[in-house]
């Protein structure tokens, strides 16, 4: 367990402030959201340096600060590197950018693609897929939140889950687009600088010696080249990542919201700086078995090493401060970017689904603020009980790997059968799943992700064969 | 893998025992060389020793009521809880099993496939669509 160094009331202090600093600028960039696009879509505007830092910050989460740190203690050195593989998913979303935007030039979420594609039904597999996903996933960014500023400040985790949901659905409201993007871009070069300060100071405390020769005693299995659990999660990652990439409105979003030839630039750059962040986050865990701390809970091992070095190197109120810093602009740039990319979901085809027509420009801005307050408060409802909703988090591997052809299929391939594209998600989140309870959680994205392509190649084959 | 366990008080020199959870088993398996050891909140420390598979073994001393432990060997690995100067309680064994070399070969083979199709795809695609 994390040991508190900084006191409640100092916590509040700085929490107060960048929440603060958070709203205002979220007012201020959100003056410039006078429509509806410029609200859900920054006017379609954003730049190379804003895009590329938003799509970065966005993807560091609070999971890349614990999960990583927790793939290094129980998984070792290739354990950090399979974590690093899910900026693949960034990579690969750049030359699908290009396709994107000239497919639907004047497409506002990936609801657009899918509904355009597969038809109504092909929308309703792919919201239910993304709604189970994103909710989950800006719950658990809740839930891990509320935790860790208790952990690192002994606020309570009621007060603290709160307070930071209360202040990214406020900026978001405000702001929209413009308000998400400014605030990631400059939670991004906090992050960066954090994270990589954090590595130096850590890196500078620790006997690497005795680490290895720690690590070789007890816990050896860490630096085998041949660990079965950390080989296959490599792919588990990168595909789970590929999926998460292609199929979730926070990317497309963003796609179409960058200038003219910006979004495949902005994601590979965003891909290339991100890559090193969980192995900077990581490898520090690795050092929890030489200083002598005793790991309770795998996903905190990271801040409870950190904040131990940099209080032995006399830092105790500032280490902790900067590990706060750190934590929360990580968690709010994706709970922001959530808010912002699931309301967009909600307003434009749910209420297309709903009755029919767009929602009237009048009343946009009082409907974006009833559903952005609306998720927040369904967060904030499933993150009080506090449940254990990273479970759902992790089981929604199969469901986000079972979209990676349909996504490709319906960008790049010239004839796709609509009824074999949706049974094949269904084949392939059936199998997944099982495969995630039956056999293990690092085979399920595997299982799925083959599943869908043996189901879309046979597909293709049987098209080519009554072709001839 | 998570395994409950109550070190007793050890007033008058009682032994401090491990007490399993639902399964009441003394035998447990994992899977990822992870094992996640919990026991009733004690006052100050309690000791616990590890006995790996080769026979070595190492005592520690922990603060608290749990400890998770990760990068075990293969093999069956027992642990004891007692409080500082108590006996040692009835073992708990753990059976680390990782999957088999074959088993992870094949997946790795299928994975690599899998994410070298998903590469080329979109690449092969991107080249088609955009060379015209």
């Amino acid at each position: 367990m994390v040991v508190a160094s900084l006191s409640p009331a100092v916590s509040w202090l700085v929490i107060g402030v960048l929440g603060l600093i958070w709203v205002g600028l979220g007012v201020y960039w959100g003056r410039k959201a006078k429509d509806s696009e410029g609200f859900m879509l920054a006017g379609r505007n954003i730049g190379l340096a804003l895009g590329s830092a938003t799509v970065m910050a966005t993807w560091v989460t609070s999971n890349t600060v614990m999960l990583a740190p927790k793939f290094a203690y129980t998984m070792g050195i290739w354990g950090v590197l399979a974590y690093a593989t899910a900026s693949f998913g960034l990579f690969l979303f750049a030359p699908m950018a290009i396709r994107i935007r000239k497919m639907l030039p004047e497409g506002v979420t990936a609801g657009d693609f899918f509904r355009q594609k597969y038809g109504p039904a092909g929308w309703w597999m792919f919201i239910t897929i993304t709604l189970i996903y994103s909710m989950a996933w800006l719950v658990t960014m809740a839930i891990a939140g509320g935790e860790l500023l208790n952990a690192l400040t002994g606020i309570s985790y009621h007060w603290g889950m709160s307070f930071i949901l209360l202040v990214c659905v406020l900026y978001t409201l405000f702001g929209g687009l413009y308000a998400v993007v400014g605030t990631d871009f400059v939670q991004s070069l906090i992050i960066l600088a954090g994270v990589v300060l954090i590595g130096v100071l850590v890196l500078g405390q620790i006997d690497l010696g005795e680490t290895h020769s720690q690590l070789a005693r007890e816990q050896p299995m860490l630096l085998e080249g041949f660990m079965p659990v950390a080989l296959l999660s490599f792919f588990n990652i990168m595909l789970f990542g590929f999926g998460e990439v292609f199929h979730n409105n926070v990317w497309w979003s963003r796609t179409f919201a960058m200038r003219d030839g910006v979004a495949p630039k902005a994601f590979f750059l965003s891909g290339f700086f991100w890559f090193p962040i969980p192995v900077a986050a990581g490898f520090i865990a690795l050092s929890a078995g030489s200083l002598g701390l005793n790991v309770t809970e795998a996903n905190q091992v990271g801040p409870l090493v950190a904040e131990h070095v940099l209080a032995e190197a006399g830092l105790g109120m500032a280490g902790g401060l900067l590990i706060l810093v750190v934590l929360f602009c990580s968690i709010a740039s994706s709970i922001d970017s959530l808010l912002a990319a699931t309301s967009d979901l909600v307003l434009k085809d749910g209420w297309k689904v709903i009755t029919g027509g767009s929602l009237p420009e009048a009343s946009f801005r009082k409907w974006a603020a009833i559903v952005i307050v609306g998720l927040g408060v369904v967060a904030w409802s499933l993150a009080l009980p506090r449940w254990p909703l990273e479970e759902v988090l992790y089981a929604s591997g199969p469901l986000v790997s079972a979209m990676i052809w349909p996504v490709i299929a319906g960008v790049y391939w010239k004839k796709v059968n609509v009824k074999v594209v949706l049974v094949g998600i269904l084949l392939a989140v059936g199998c997944g799943l099982y495969a995630y309870y039956a056999i293990a959680w690092y085979v399920a994205c595997l299982v799925s992700a083959g599943v869908s392509l043996i189901v879309m190649l046979g597909d293709q084959l049987f098209n080519k064969i009554q072709a001839k | 893998m998570v395994f409950n366990a109550l070190a007793v008080d050890a007033r008058g020199g009682e032994v401090v025992d491990f007490i399993q959870g639902e399964s009441g088993s003394r035998k447990q398996d994992t899977s990822d060389g992870v094992v996640d050891l919990q026991w009733s909140k004690s006052e100050g420390k309690v000791e616990l020793r590890h006995v790996r598979p080769g026979g070595t073994e190492a005592i520690r001393k922990i603060e608290g009521g749990r400890t998770v432990l990760s990068g075990l060997e293969e093999g069956n690995h027992q642990f004891f809880l007692r409080q500082p100067g108590g006996e040692w309680g009835r073992p708990l064994v753990v059976e680390n099993r990782y999957m088999e070399r074959d088993e992870v070969v094949f997946l790795l083979v299928i994975g690599g496939l899998i994410v070298l199709a998903v590469v080329v795809a979109v690449i092969l695609g991107s080249l088609r669509k955009e060379g015209g």
